[in-house]
């Protein structure tokens, strides 16, 4: 899958992503199992990226987040910008923002699996 | 050393699979006759007899994994027929899911996640110490209520061949699971969260998202971590 261009662009923090709708999300405690309908697997997501996931509306920027993570926790912002990085990129990774690209699905059996070893 | 080969069909899943001793290709053949086709097929296994210094033939896999290590052909040719029986179509109403059973006394039955008992090689010997046999497969059928069930291999002329020390044939009558093993890589136990993930990523994607979920779910409960740089852990995870 290739990342979003927002994730290494100098605009990240004026980027507004959006987590998509259709994907099936399951709550284990703070953390979330999340499976996008363009992945063929799902997305473990740890306290910070479940938040993310939640926060991530398509309304506020990157920047805007980082400022209520300082705001709300006391989080210097370099450090919040730097989790908001890398939960972003787990929520693009798992194919769950608007933005995302589906990968290159292998072909596969769908009784068996696409890649070694055999069944 | 010559090595012969036979292209097969089975469900229409096509497999090569190579063997270095004639006699396993004559067996093969003899046993697999209805499945026989012409044309070339992707390899899928391979038997290779004893060299050098070694004593045991092995079975492989497609990946270089080793399946068994046998003392004779017809040991190591029941081994292979049994894993081509994963490639019938699975019971009806199963969930696929790339794990390796294994059966201890009274049945009791233990779901390893990949790579556990797969990679490193299994060592019968400690298996057998451990009161426990492995299924010939490296996947396992499961119904959504977390009851294993598998498709049993029609070969008996091959299946049949001899019992094989540390492994076992498909069970075919519905099973409950008694314990399910996953791969740890850290020394805590993963959280529940990440045991799901893991365990619906391993599943078919034949079944809906929501059945691999609910499966993954029912499975985690009964899930014990075990660590992967440790070789001797799978073993003690066994239940006693």
């Amino acid at each position: 899958m290739q990342s979003s261009a927002f994730l290494d662009d100098p605009t990240f923090d004026s980027s507004v992503p959006q987590v998509r709708t259709d994907a099936v999300v399951h709550h284990f405690d703070n953390e979330i199992v999340a499976w996008s309908s363009i992945t063929a697997a799902p997305a473990y997501l740890d306290p910070v990226a479940a938040l993310a996931l939640q926060m991530l509306d398509g309304t506020a920027s990157v920047a805007d987040l980082i400022a209520d993570v300082h705001e709300v926790l006391g989080i210097p912002k370099a450090v919040a910008r730097s989790q908001l990085r890398r939960a972003i990129s787990l929520l693009d990774d798992g194919g769950l923002l608007t933005s995302s690209t589906a990968p290159e699905s292998p072909a596969t059996d769908s009784d068996l699996f696409p890649a070694p070893p055999n069944p | 050393m010559r090595t012969d080969a036979i292209d097969l069909d089975i469900a229409g899943r096509r497999v090569r699979v190579v063997c270095e001793d004639p006699a396993g290709i004559s067996l093969l053949s003899s046993a697999l006759a209805d499945h026989l086709v012409a044309e070339p097929a992707p390899v899928g296994y391979s038997l290779q007899v004893p060299a050098g210094n070694k004593k045991l033939l092995v079975v492989l896999d497609r990946s270089g994994f080793i399946l068994a290590r046998t003392k004779t052909i017809e040991e190591g040719v029941a081994v292979l027929g049994r894993h081509l029986g994963a490639l019938l179509q699975p019971p009806k109403g199963t969930i696929r899911i790339r794990a390796r059973v294994l059966v201890g006394g009274d049945n009791r039955l233990v779901l390893a996640g990949f790579p556990l008992f797969v990679e490193p090689t299994v060592v019968e010997r400690r298996l057998e110490r451990a009161s426990h046999r492995m299924v010939d497969r490296l996947v396992a059928d499961l119904h959504p209520d977390g009851t294993l069930q598998m498709s049993a291999a029609p070969w008996l002329a091959l299946t049949g061949l001899r019992d094989v020390p540390g492994h076992a044939p498909a069970l075919f009558e519905p099973t409950e699971l008694t314990r399910v093993l996953l791969p740890r890589t850290g020394n805590e136990d993963s959280s529940r969260a990440s045991v799901v993930s893991f365990l619906a990523a391993a599943m078919s994607p034949a079944a809906s998202i929501s059945d691999r979920f609910a499966l993954a779910e029912r499975l985690s409960e009964k899930c014990v971590g075990v660590p992967l740089g440790d070789r001797a852990a799978r073993y003690a995870a066994l239940p006693g």
